[in-house]
């Protein structure tokens, strides 16, 4: 269940048809004569934790969405909404697929009472709702179907799809997939709500966590910049401030004037806050743009660039790129395409030497 | 004794009406009736617009609370696509805070003409019913904590129809009680460890194969957009007892405020007083036996007042025309121990002074 969007539930129903109930139950225990996938471990059912979200896609399905292989077998972790999200953790409420460039996709189960869950996001998401008009549809128009009685998309990359009183959440924001293929493992594991797959979410962690002592630590972000660097990008360097993910540098340009450079460091979860941030500024941009009656103009549109970077994008209001999930914004009016690369392609250098030896 | 009179004066109305086909018509006003130990709540639901594609359905609940004067209203609209009312088998009738208009795959007041097809062949009909668990312990303005925490279900399972005859069932369609013929249709329908039943009565109709009855709720009034025709009402104000019923008229549950679906049947009287300047009318509200005498006596004088006051509002009526009593439930019309017998006497009726 989404920590953060449970305060949003209020609901009021009313029902025309009047029913009676009795009490619920569990998941289903696992069915052996399931076939898994060689990086899963298997279970006999009385060791399989009912709740575990792993059991209801093979890793073959995800390496389809993803387009690569998995680097290990998914593993149960934090909760893709968190900014830890991904870390290899045996209760964790995600399974987490990752590929060994760290583009990953986060499958996450509400068990029962989703329904509540859903109605809580749809306050949330009301007035979005009311611009998508309860279709999901793709980008030819088709319309997205599938096993789900209810489907709603939150932000860019969240896919939620309620079947009966229970719910599946594919974030893959931290993909290439969109949302035909998150549909897809929606679809594949509402089918798996009553027969679960004999996958063990526990059995990757071991595996994640030598993977997870790859990345580069979470550290001051003025330490991927050299004065020299810096210098030669951008100016005479007047001061540094280093926060804990931004760092400002003011220094003086070719006219005399201060100016500030700002950078921003996503450590983990790059990839996902990539693609968040950058649909968000869209959104924002767009918007502000239709307001002045400027639609369609090349001022809101963001430009893919190529460089030493997994993906990079420039709008109006910054520079952001992603190299391994590690996510770097700049704020700074006038470097060219050169600098930047120059610049960045050092940075993310960096990193990689900071990665601790296999 | 009163309840024999109500009891013979239903049993003529009935008899008097014919059966009749209900069109999928748009600007038609359904008001479904819930039974619930604080009064009946009313859900009302207009058929707002109809395109090739969509109906879309404004729906209005007047939820009973603690208290009878102090209801809880809600109010919602539903889209629904012309191809699930041809072959979906997936019916969402809970509206909570935040849902979308529309649910692909899913209606929420008819069978599709695929379901209603494969029950009448005899089959079972795969069937899925998106609702809230134990509503009736839940439907109250003051239990809306206890539905944040139940959240909508999709309960699965098939059903069956009931018996091979259809059913009639009794509606008041502009007023006049009509025979509409349902098919009875129950079966199991599960999620997880819950279940709930599937029993309804649905009218026999593929072209709107609307829900009349569930197991505590009923379609108690079908008012078409031109409520009564105007020389209907002309004729039955101006012959016998000079008296007519007034369809079309609705109000917040418990209490004396018109809702905006009433300006037609309004706009209507008002046409027809100032067409007869010479007329002088009386409105009568008259009500249900739920909350005791003194209660209803009160609100039937406020309904009334209120109906006054609305065509006192519109051009052309003098205020010498009309005015405004209330009779609360000493005059039923039909048993009140029905859903629909309550529907019934819940009324408005217009009587003319022409002794």
């Amino acid at each position: 269940m989404p920590r953060t969007l449970a305060p949003c539930i209020a609901a009021l129903g009313a029902s025309l048809l009047l029913i009676a109930c009795s009490k619920s139950a569990e998941p289903p225990e696992a069915k052996t004569s399931t076939p898994v996938a060689e990086t899963a471990a298997a279970l006999t059912p009385s060791k399989a934790d009912p709740h575990d979200p792993c059991r209801l896609l093979e890793p073959k399905e995800v390496e389809a969405a993803l387009g690569a292989p998995l680097a290990g077998a998914p593993f149960r972790a934090e909760s893709a909404n968190r900014s830890d999200g991904g870390t290899p953790l045996p209760a964790g409420d995600a399974c987490w697929y990752e590929t060994a460039d760290r583009h990953n996709i986060a499958i996450e189960v509400t068990w029962k009472d989703a329904g509540a869950v859903l109605a809580g996001v749809g306050g949330y998401l009301a007035k979005a709702e009311g611009a998508t008009k309860g279709l999901v549809k793709l980008q030819d128009g088709s319309e997205l179907t599938g096993e789900w009685d209810e489907v709603k998309v939150l932000g860019c990359c969240t896919f939620m799809a309620l079947r009966g009183d229970a719910m599946v959440e594919i974030d893959f924001g931290g993909s290439r997939a969109g949302f035909e293929q998150a549909g897809a493992l929606a679809d594949a594991a509402l089918r798996r709500l009553e027969a679960p797959l004999p996958i063990d979410g526990t059995a990757g962690i071991a595996t994640a966590m030598q993977r997870e002592a790859l990345r580069p630590k979470a550290g001051d972000p003025c330490s991927l910049w050299t004065a020299a660097s810096l210098e030669a990008s951008v100016g005479t360097l007047k001061k540094l401030e280093p926060s804990s993910d931004e760092c400002t540098v003011t220094y003086q340009n070719d006219r005399g004037r201060s100016v500030l450079f700002v950078s921003t460091v996503t450590w983990r979860n790059g990839y996902r806050r990539y693609r968040e941030s950058n649909q968000m500024l869209g959104g924002m941009l767009g918007a502000a743009l239709q307001e002045i009656g400027a639609t369609g103009s090349k001022a809101g549109q963001s430009q893919t660039l190529e460089g030493p970077w997994d993906a990079a994008q420039q709008t109006a209001v910054q520079f952001s790129s992603v190299r391994r999930d590690v996510q770097i914004d700049i704020r700074q009016r006038g470097m060219s395409p050169d600098d930047l690369k120059a610049l960045l392609g050092g940075a993310y250098d960096q990193l990689e030497q900071r990665r601790s030896p296999q | 004794m009163r309840a024999l009179l109500a009891s013979l004066l239903l049993l003529t109305t009935v008899a008097q009406a014919g059966s009749e086909r209900i069109p999928l018509l748009e600007g038609t006003v359904y008001t479904y009736a819930a039974s619930f130990p604080k009064g009946d709540e009313e859900h009302i639901v207009v058929l707002t617009s109809l395109t090739e594609s969509e109906a879309t359905f404004g729906v209005a609940f007047q939820a009973v609370g603690e208290r009878k004067d102090h209801p809880a209203a809600f109010s919602a609209i539903r889209r629904v696509r012309r191809q699930d009312l041809l072959s979906s088998h997936r019916i969402n009738n809970i509206f909570q805070t935040g849902d979308a208009e529309l649910f692909p795959g899913s209606t929420f007041m008819h069978l599709s003409a695929a379901s209603l097809q494969t029950l009448k062949s005899g089959a079972p009909l795969p069937f899925v019913l998106g609702t809230i668990k134990d509503y009736q312990g839940l439907g109250s303005g003051d239990s809306l904590f206890a539905l944040v925490s139940a959240g909508r279900k999709y309960f699965r399972g098939e059903v069956q129809r009931v018996g091979s005859a259809t059913v009639p069932l009794t509606v008041l369609v502009n007023g006049v009680p009509t025979v509409l013929h349902s098919i009875e249709i129950n079966g199991r329908l599960s999620v997880g460890g819950d279940s709930v039943s599937g029993h309804g009565w649905w009218l026999d109709d593929a072209q709107n194969a609307l829900l009349l009855k569930g197991e505590h709720s009923q379609l108690v009034r079908i008012d078409f957009p031109q409520p009564v025709p105007q020389q209907t009402l002309a004729q039955s104000l101006s012959t016998g007892d000079c008296r007519a019923t007034l369809p079309g008229i609705y109000f917040d549950t418990a209490s004396a405020t018109l809702l905006p679906q009433s300006g037609t049947a309004l706009d209507q009287v008002a046409r027809l007083l100032k067409a007869n300047p010479a007329w002088t009318l009386t409105v009568e509200g008259h009500t249900d036996n739920v909350g005791g005498a003194a209660y209803n006596l009160d609100l039937s004088r406020r309904r009334a007042a209120a109906v006054q006051a609305a065509l006192l509002g519109r051009d052309g009526v003098a205020a010498q025309q009309i005015s405004a009593s209330g009779f609360g439930l000493t005059r039923p019309v039909r048993d009140n121990a029905t859903l629909e017998g309550r529907a019934a006497n819940r009324r408005v009726e217009l009587v003319r002074a022409c002794k």
